[in-house]
């Protein structure tokens, strides 16, 4: 016999992991070289 | 020799470059579009950086930083008055493209249901079911009470399901309305001369 809430449950997890894969993909991608540049910046704006 | 406040300026920044990946993350899933988001993340570090004696160090700058992008995200939305019309090629350049057909779920149409849901439920779903953050802490980021975020959770939850399970349902798509409206709104603000913009 079929459990609706444990299918449900099931299903809910399946969508959390799903999500979570596609947040840490981005993570893992390197990050631009505009995000350093930028902090230099921001880091000889404060030195001038 | 480096002062107390550099130091802690050094320390505040090399976490907060550790945290950029993160960022990105968390900007993408709420702007969409991998440009917009990336400029959301920038302004957020900027204003970071320009705020950094108003965050003790050893807190949760995670925490931190993710309020502020997100109080950035709704700001620039509330200016801008509009929002990007969705188009059914932005999957692969929003989020991530995803072929692996062996996955029990397909990613890339998670990505965009995930896309059709309110920027309120998008959020939650990341910052809980993703980022890792506690109800408290996603309260905490969100300005909202502990009980908001649990409701909000559990309807974000259930209306990405029933887009997922509705196959008849274009996913990618507005539906035609949505579309009619947002490219109003477009016309509009391209017609608004920019102070109003401003």
């Amino acid at each position: 016999m079929k459990n609706p809430s444990g299918e449900l449950k099931a299903r809910q997890d399946v969508i959390g992991a799903g999500l979570k894969r596609i947040f840490d993909e981005i993570v893992e991608e390197p990050v631009p070289p505009e995000f350093l540049e930028l902090l230099d910046r921001i880091d000889r704006k404060k030195e001038e | 020799m480096a002062s107390p406040q550099e130091r802690n300026d050094g320390a505040f920044r090399a976490e907060m470059i550790a945290l950029i990946p993160f960022l990105r993350a968390f900007a993408r899933t709420l702007a969409g579009h991998r440009e917009d988001a990336d400029d959301l993340c920038q302004e957020t570090l900027a204003k970071a950086w320009q705020s950094r004696k108003a965050y003790q160090l050893g807190t949760n700058l995670k925490a931190w930083l993710f309020m502020i992008l997100r109080n950035q995200f709704y700001s620039d939305r509330r200016r801008s008055w509009r929002q990007q019309p969705w188009h059914d090629s932005d999957a692969e350049n929003a989020l991530v493209a995803h072929d692996n057909q062996d996955a029990r779920l397909d990613l890339t149409d998670l990505s965009r249901a995930l896309r059709l849901l309110s920027a309120e439920q998008r959020e939650v779903l990341i910052l809980v079911g993703a980022g890792g953050f506690s109800y408290e802490e996603a309260a905490a980021i969100c300005s909202c009470a502990l009980g908001t975020i649990k409701s909000r959770l559990a309807r974000a939850r259930g209306a990405l399901q029933d887009l997922l399970d509705k196959p008849a349902t274009p996913l990618g798509r507005r539906e035609d309305r949505g579309d009619a409206v947002d490219e109003i709104l477009g016309e509009l603000d391209r017609l608004s001369p920019k102070c109003l913009r401003a």
